[in-house]
């Protein structure tokens, strides 16, 4: 794995990088791929593909009224852990769009 | 030693013990395993107090004792517990007290168990070892050079070093079965959807299971029995009605049993091989049969499981923004807020493994990688259900050796490493129980059972027989 790919994958996932975390994540994340290489020569071609293991579907339930398992003042008890800015009932973010 | 549920609930019946002095003692064991294995992260004194009196004044009432009346527990601060902070032992929830109890906490404090303390374990669950904890590593109370193992390495260590007669733990890979081998307890994992993991912090959705660790397997059984179960919040839960596990445990039961023999490998510690063959031997003299059998991608089912856990847990971090809790860190833009919250709120293990997900799943690397590994597991899950057409439950190691000493992993290749033998059960979605059989100077040994999916009533049953022989 090279530094720009690295640096590519830490913009992706928001994380700020050092250059010594970089070189450091270079080499563990080579180490780790190096090990996968015995993929290689697995052949898959036929075999389906597994997403999950409990071969449930669209589990539905009834639309009726339940006892909500929140009390009533808890938007407010959320809403007042947050430090930025609280706006009917909306937390108050720096502009989105530059 | 250890008190059990029935212990507990026999000097809560017969006055010999109140709840409240039960839950002091709880509380001051927790304390000095913080102070010398920082084994909890919190440890919730004012509220379990409270809830002792309550026990006590049903029990002075004449009220009948619900399934686990008074008994102390502790869990994983990964699992969400209201009015108690749960920071998944990361900095980026410090200070995160959620206001409502995960589905399984609140299922067994509704069976009369009192919460003592939130657990140590690896960040977000993400670790097999609990030395990747933001809140310090955690030591193995029978040796406090070696780790306890991970991730649920402080719920393991709490059982064996016993403030807690159960903990509520996870295995997503093998984080309840490798620290409760490494500890010497018993550590369920539960077939994929058995439990809710509505409140469980998620690392990787299609892999996480809620379980329990005790010190016996009656009592993981009863636990058990409290937890399991559908639940309208989390729509991966089976349908299926879960039986009494504790009336299962004394049906005399007869199996077919099956020894991987990628699982009895040359990598497997001699001592740690010689006590399984002692066990087969045994369970050959009492009837059952034993059988060779064959599970070929295990070896490979490492890279699947190192390709997929990754990538479902870089989906997963992404919800960790620093806009309602964190570290906070001075910024303009929108961004940067993310950038910094996540940059300081995550730790190491954590951002690999983000690094890792993003990257297989990355355009020009999702056939090679993510789409393969899928493709793997679908192997993995078949070499199972060929084998359970032959045998009724599988034994062999949990893990190759002994708890390692503190710090000794040279890489994170060589952590991961630790967990081949939990790995593929884990792919499949499948149950696996973790008992300790013997020792071997001072360290504990244990077995795995594996069974198909919903086969926990075997498995404890052939567990209650090899704990009782």
């Amino acid at each position: 794995m090279d530094k720009a790919q690295i640096e590519k994958l830490a913009q992706l996932a928001k994380l700020s990088l050092t250059d010594e975390e970089k070189e450091k994540f270079q080499a563990e994340l080579g180490g780790i791929l190096e090990h996968m290489k015995e993929l290689d020569g697995v052949d898959l071609e036929t075999v389906p593909e597994t997403n999950q293991v409990t071969g449930l579907t669209n589990q539905t339930e009834e639309d009726t009224a339940q006892k909500a398992p929140f009390e009533k003042s808890v938007a407010e008890e959320i809403l007042a852990t947050t430090e930025r800015p609280v706006e009917m009932r909306q937390v108050g973010v720096p502009q989105v769009f530059e | 030693m250890h008190m059990t549920i029935h212990d507990i609930q026999e000097a809560l019946r017969s006055g010999k013990a109140s709840c409240t002095s039960l839950v002091k003692e709880a509380i001051s064991k927790a304390k000095k395993e913080q102070e010398e294995l920082g084994l909890h992260i919190t440890i919730c004194e004012e509220e379990a107090l409270a809830s002792a009196k309550e026990v006590d004044a049903r029990i002075a009432e004449g009220k009948e004792l619900r399934p686990l009346e008074g008994v102390p527990f502790s869990a994983k601060d990964i699992l969400c517990t209201k009015g108690i902070e749960s920071t998944g032992a990361s900095k980026i929830l410090k200070g995160f007290v959620p206001m409502y109890d995960a589905t399984v906490i609140a299922k067994v404090k509704e069976a009369g168990a009192i919460l003592i303390a939130k657990n140590n374990c690896d960040e977000f669950a993400q670790g097999g070892s609990n030395e990747h904890s933001a809140y310090g590593a955690a030591k193995n109370p029978i040796d406090p050079s070696r780790m306890t193992g991970g991730s649920s390495g402080g719920s393991a260590a709490a059982v064996k070093a016993g403030s807690s007669v159960f903990t509520i733990g996870t295995d997503t890979g093998g984080s309840i079965r490798q620290p409760a081998a490494y500890c010497g307890v018993v550590g369920l994992k539960v077939t994929y959807g058995r439990t809710s993991r509505f409140g469980s912090m998620a690392m990787a959705s299609s892999f996480d299971t809620v379980g329990p660790i005790a010190n016996t397997v009656t009592d993981v059984a009863a636990v058990l029995s409290t937890i399991a179960g559908q639940d309208p919040s989390d729509p991966t839960t089976l349908n299926d009605t879960p039986p009494d596990y504790v009336a299962a445990l004394k049906t005399p039961a007869t199996f077919t049993i099956g020894v991987p023999k990628e699982y009895m490998s040359d990598d497997v510690d001699p001592a740690i091989k010689e006590a399984l063959e002692k066990q087969i031997a045994m369970l050959k003299e009492q009837g059952h049969t034993i059988k060779e059998v064959s599970l070929p991608s295990t070896k490979l089912a490492l890279s699947a499981y190192y390709i997929l856990v990754p990538a479902e847990v870089s989906s997963n971090m992404s919800r960790y923004d620093g806009i309602r809790f964190g570290p906070k860190g001075d910024s303009e833009s929108l961004d940067q807020i993310y950038v910094n919250n996540r940059t300081e709120g995550f730790g190491k293990e954590v951002q690999r493994r983000i690094l890792l997900g993003t990257y297989v799943l990355s355009h020009g690397y999702y056939d090679a990688y993510y789409k393969k590994a899928l493709k793997l597991r679908t192997k993995i899950i078949e070499e199972f259900n060929a084998v359970f057409k032959e045998v009724d439950l599988l034994i062999g190691p949990v893990t190759a050796g002994f708890a390692p000493t503190s710090g000794s992993y040279a890489d994170p290749m060589a952590e991961y490493l630790d967990d081949i033998f939990t790995i593929p059960a884990a792919c499949a979605g499948l149950p696996g129980l973790s008992l300790p059989i013997g020792e071997h100077e001072g360290l504990p040994i244990a077995m795995q059972i594996i069974g198909p999916q919903l086969s926990e009533e075997q498995l404890l049953q052939l567990g209650y027989l090899i704990e009782s022989a």
